[in-house]
Protein backbone atom coordinates (compact mmCIF):
# COMPACT_ATOMS: atom_id res chain seq x y z
CA UNK A 1 0.00 0.00 0.00
CA UNK A 2 1.22 3.43 -0.90
CA UNK A 3 1.85 5.65 2.18
CA UNK A 4 1.13 9.07 1.66
CA UNK A 5 2.73 12.06 3.64
CA UNK A 6 3.64 10.19 6.62
CA UNK A 7 5.72 13.26 7.71
CA UNK A 8 2.75 15.24 7.89
CA UNK A 9 3.74 18.07 5.93
CA UNK A 10 0.25 18.89 3.53
CA UNK A 11 -1.97 18.42 6.81
CA UNK A 12 0.53 20.65 9.00
CA UNK A 13 0.36 23.33 6.08
CA UNK A 14 -3.53 23.43 5.74
CA UNK A 15 -3.89 23.43 9.58
CA UNK A 16 -0.93 26.52 9.85
CA UNK A 17 -3.70 28.21 7.71
CA UNK A 18 -6.56 28.14 9.00
CA UNK A 19 -8.13 31.48 11.45
CA UNK A 20 -8.42 30.97 15.17
CA UNK A 21 -12.26 30.75 15.22
CA UNK A 22 -14.05 28.13 16.85
CA UNK A 23 -15.57 25.52 14.79
CA UNK A 24 -13.86 26.50 11.05
CA UNK A 25 -16.58 25.91 8.74
CA UNK A 26 -14.24 24.59 5.54
CA UNK A 27 -15.76 24.15 1.90
CA UNK A 28 -13.23 21.76 0.41
CA UNK A 29 -13.04 21.83 -3.27
CA UNK A 30 -11.74 18.29 -5.01
CA UNK A 31 -11.74 16.24 -2.14
CA UNK A 32 -11.77 13.45 -4.15
CA UNK A 33 -11.98 10.39 -1.93
CA UNK A 34 -11.69 12.30 1.45
CA UNK A 35 -7.60 11.46 2.05
CA UNK A 36 -6.69 14.88 3.19
CA UNK A 37 -10.01 15.26 4.64
CA UNK A 38 -10.06 12.61 6.95
CA UNK A 39 -6.60 13.68 8.41
CA UNK A 40 -7.86 18.15 9.12
CA UNK A 41 -11.74 16.90 9.76
CA UNK A 42 -11.15 15.96 13.55
CA UNK A 43 -9.66 19.65 13.81
CA UNK A 44 -11.92 21.28 12.93
CA UNK A 45 -16.21 22.53 12.78
CA UNK A 46 -18.89 21.95 9.79
CA UNK A 47 -16.85 20.32 6.45
CA UNK A 48 -19.01 20.30 3.31
CA UNK A 49 -16.20 18.54 0.90
CA UNK A 50 -17.28 18.48 -2.93
CA UNK A 51 -15.73 17.25 -5.84
CA UNK A 52 -16.72 16.66 -9.41
CA UNK A 53 -15.91 12.69 -9.73
CA UNK A 54 -18.95 10.69 -8.49
CA UNK A 55 -16.57 7.68 -8.47
CA UNK A 56 -14.52 9.34 -5.37
CA UNK A 57 -17.27 10.89 -3.86
CA UNK A 58 -19.01 7.09 -3.46
CA UNK A 59 -15.24 5.80 -2.89
CA UNK A 60 -15.18 9.09 0.11
CA UNK A 61 -18.36 7.59 1.18
CA UNK A 62 -17.69 3.57 1.38
CA UNK A 63 -14.60 4.62 3.60
CA UNK A 64 -17.03 6.83 6.00
CA UNK A 65 -17.26 10.02 6.53
CA UNK A 66 -16.75 11.65 9.54
CA UNK A 67 -19.80 13.17 11.44
CA UNK A 68 -19.15 16.98 10.71
CA UNK A 69 -18.55 16.27 7.07
CA UNK A 70 -21.17 16.51 4.52
CA UNK A 71 -20.06 15.09 0.96
CA UNK A 72 -21.03 16.17 -2.39
CA UNK A 73 -20.32 15.11 -5.81
CA UNK A 74 -20.32 18.72 -7.40
CA UNK A 75 -18.50 21.00 -9.67
CA UNK A 76 -17.42 24.19 -7.88
CA UNK A 77 -19.88 26.06 -10.67
CA UNK A 78 -22.85 24.54 -9.64
CA UNK A 79 -22.75 25.44 -6.03
CA UNK A 80 -25.01 27.24 -4.55
CA UNK A 81 -24.09 28.51 -1.13
CA UNK A 82 -24.74 31.53 0.70
CA UNK A 83 -22.30 34.08 1.13
CA UNK A 84 -20.12 34.29 4.33
CA UNK A 85 -20.97 30.67 4.69
CA UNK A 86 -17.50 29.23 5.59
CA UNK A 87 -14.51 30.36 7.26
CA UNK A 88 -12.06 28.50 4.89
CA UNK A 89 -12.61 27.39 1.33
CA UNK A 90 -9.95 25.42 0.24
CA UNK A 91 -8.70 24.15 -3.01
CA UNK A 92 -7.54 20.74 -2.08
CA UNK A 93 -5.43 19.96 -5.56
CA UNK A 94 -8.09 21.80 -7.55
CA UNK A 95 -7.56 24.77 -9.18
CA UNK B 1 -10.14 29.22 -12.87
CA UNK B 2 -10.83 33.57 -11.61
CA UNK B 3 -14.31 32.47 -11.40
CA UNK B 4 -13.96 29.95 -8.50
CA UNK B 5 -11.79 31.97 -7.03
CA UNK B 6 -14.48 34.87 -7.18
CA UNK B 7 -16.83 32.60 -5.81
CA UNK B 8 -14.70 31.76 -3.40
CA UNK B 9 -13.94 35.45 -2.01
CA UNK B 10 -17.86 35.85 -1.05
CA UNK B 11 -18.13 32.20 0.61
CA UNK B 12 -15.74 33.12 3.25
CA UNK B 13 -16.89 35.26 6.42
CA UNK B 14 -14.76 38.49 7.02
CA UNK B 15 -13.11 39.35 8.99
CA UNK B 16 -10.79 36.30 9.21
CA UNK B 17 -11.92 34.35 6.70
CA UNK B 18 -9.40 32.82 3.89
CA UNK B 19 -8.81 30.82 0.48
CA UNK B 20 -6.15 28.51 0.74
CA UNK B 21 -5.13 26.95 -2.65
CA UNK B 22 -3.05 23.74 -1.97
CA UNK B 23 -1.68 22.36 -5.35
CA UNK B 24 1.39 21.03 -6.67
CA UNK B 25 4.70 23.70 -7.24
CA UNK B 26 5.91 23.69 -10.70
CA UNK B 27 8.40 21.38 -11.83
CA UNK B 28 8.78 17.46 -11.81
CA UNK B 29 8.02 14.59 -9.82
CA UNK B 30 11.00 12.75 -8.69
CA UNK B 31 11.25 9.26 -8.36
CA UNK B 32 13.82 8.27 -5.47
CA UNK B 33 15.52 5.56 -3.55
CA UNK B 34 16.81 6.37 0.35
CA UNK B 35 19.06 3.58 0.93
CA UNK B 36 20.03 2.49 4.26
CA UNK B 37 23.23 4.27 4.43
CA UNK B 38 21.32 7.27 4.19
CA UNK B 39 22.06 8.45 0.44
CA UNK B 40 18.97 9.10 -1.27
CA UNK B 41 19.47 8.16 -5.50
CA UNK B 42 17.51 8.97 -8.14
CA UNK B 43 15.69 6.61 -10.24
CA UNK B 44 14.73 9.56 -12.68
CA UNK B 45 11.47 11.78 -13.17
CA UNK B 46 7.51 10.99 -14.32
CA UNK B 47 6.90 11.89 -17.36
CA UNK B 48 4.72 14.93 -17.82
CA UNK B 49 2.21 15.76 -20.42
CA UNK B 50 2.25 19.36 -21.74
CA UNK B 51 -1.28 19.41 -20.25
CA UNK B 52 0.33 19.16 -16.83
CA UNK B 53 2.90 21.96 -16.93
CA UNK B 54 -0.77 24.16 -18.56
CA UNK B 55 -2.95 23.53 -16.09
CA UNK B 56 -0.35 25.17 -13.92
CA UNK B 57 0.26 28.09 -15.75
CA UNK B 58 -3.34 28.94 -15.87
CA UNK B 59 -4.09 28.39 -12.08
CA UNK B 60 -1.04 30.64 -11.69
CA UNK B 61 -2.76 33.09 -14.07
CA UNK B 62 -6.17 33.14 -12.04
CA UNK B 63 -4.58 33.70 -9.00
CA UNK B 64 -2.67 36.44 -10.45
CA UNK B 65 -5.92 38.05 -11.98
CA UNK B 66 -7.91 37.81 -9.08
CA UNK B 67 -5.31 39.32 -7.28
CA UNK B 68 -4.97 42.31 -9.93
CA UNK B 69 -8.53 42.59 -9.88
CA UNK B 70 -8.94 43.20 -6.21
CA UNK B 71 -10.94 39.94 -5.73
CA UNK B 72 -7.95 38.10 -3.48
CA UNK B 73 -4.81 39.54 -1.75
CA UNK B 74 -1.88 37.22 -1.02
CA UNK B 75 -1.25 36.85 2.57
CA UNK B 76 1.72 33.96 2.80
CA UNK B 77 2.86 31.34 0.29
CA UNK B 78 4.94 28.26 1.36
CA UNK B 79 6.52 25.09 -0.60
CA UNK B 80 7.47 21.69 0.91
CA UNK B 81 8.45 18.40 -0.12
CA UNK B 82 5.19 16.03 -0.38
CA UNK B 83 6.35 11.91 -0.44
CA UNK B 84 4.50 9.00 -1.21
CA UNK B 85 6.27 5.90 -0.17
CA UNK B 86 6.05 2.35 -1.74
CA UNK B 87 7.16 -1.10 -1.45
CA UNK B 88 7.77 -1.58 -5.01
CA UNK B 89 8.57 0.08 -8.17
CA UNK B 90 5.38 -1.60 -9.56
CA UNK B 91 3.62 -0.27 -7.03
CA UNK B 92 4.42 3.18 -7.36
CA UNK B 93 3.65 2.94 -11.27
CA UNK B 94 0.64 1.47 -10.77
CA UNK B 95 -0.59 4.03 -8.05
CA UNK B 96 0.71 6.95 -10.56
CA UNK B 97 -1.47 5.45 -13.16
CA UNK B 98 -4.34 5.53 -10.87
CA UNK B 99 -4.22 8.56 -9.23
CA UNK B 100 -2.27 11.04 -11.31
CA UNK B 101 -3.36 12.76 -14.72
CA UNK B 102 -1.29 14.05 -17.59
CA UNK B 103 1.60 12.01 -15.96
CA UNK B 104 3.07 8.43 -15.76
CA UNK B 105 6.20 6.66 -14.97
CA UNK B 106 7.41 5.75 -18.26
CA UNK B 107 9.53 2.48 -18.62
CA UNK B 108 12.57 3.10 -17.88
CA UNK B 109 12.46 4.32 -15.10
CA UNK B 110 10.05 2.24 -13.60
CA UNK B 111 13.13 -0.36 -14.49
CA UNK B 112 16.14 1.88 -13.27
CA UNK B 113 13.85 1.80 -10.00
CA UNK B 114 13.19 -1.86 -9.88
CA UNK B 115 16.83 -2.51 -10.49
CA UNK B 116 18.07 0.02 -7.75
CA UNK B 117 15.68 -1.76 -5.11
CA UNK B 118 17.02 -4.96 -6.64
CA UNK B 119 20.24 -3.97 -5.59
CA UNK B 120 19.56 -2.44 -2.39
CA UNK B 121 18.32 -3.89 0.23
CA UNK B 122 16.63 -2.49 2.76
CA UNK B 123 16.00 0.85 0.48
CA UNK B 124 13.01 2.84 0.62
CA UNK B 125 10.99 3.89 -2.57
CA UNK B 126 9.10 7.33 -3.24
CA UNK B 127 7.76 9.92 -5.37
CA UNK B 128 9.13 13.01 -4.53
CA UNK B 129 6.92 16.03 -5.70
CA UNK B 130 6.80 19.74 -4.52
CA UNK B 131 3.52 21.26 -3.37
CA UNK B 132 3.00 24.81 -3.11
CA UNK B 133 0.09 26.45 -0.65
CA UNK B 134 -1.09 30.35 -0.67
CA UNK B 135 -3.52 31.59 1.73
CA UNK B 136 -5.36 34.22 -0.09
CA UNK B 137 -7.94 36.87 1.86
CA UNK B 138 -10.93 38.83 0.30
CA UNK B 139 -9.38 41.97 -0.77
CA UNK B 140 -11.41 43.61 1.53
CA UNK B 141 -11.36 41.67 4.63
CA UNK B 142 -7.40 42.16 4.50
CA UNK B 143 -7.43 45.79 4.46
CA UNK B 144 -9.81 46.48 7.67
CA UNK B 145 -8.00 43.51 10.01
CA UNK B 146 -4.59 42.00 10.37
CA UNK B 147 -3.97 38.42 9.86
CA UNK B 148 -4.55 35.80 12.39
CA UNK B 149 -3.71 32.23 12.31
CA UNK B 150 -3.66 29.71 14.91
Amino acid sequence: MVIIDPERRELQAVLDRLPDVPRCRVLEIGCGDGRLTRRYAPRVGPVLAIDPDAALVAAFRGEGVDANVEVRAAAVDALDLPDRAFDVVLFSWAL
Amino acid sequence: MVDALSRASRWVEPPLGRVIDLRPAHGVPQVELGPADGRVVSAGALAVDTERETRHRNADAAVRDARARGILTLENEDEFAFYRYADSADELRDYIATKFRHTRMDAPTHAHAASLMRRRPGARLWLREQAAIRELRPAAAAAETPRRSR
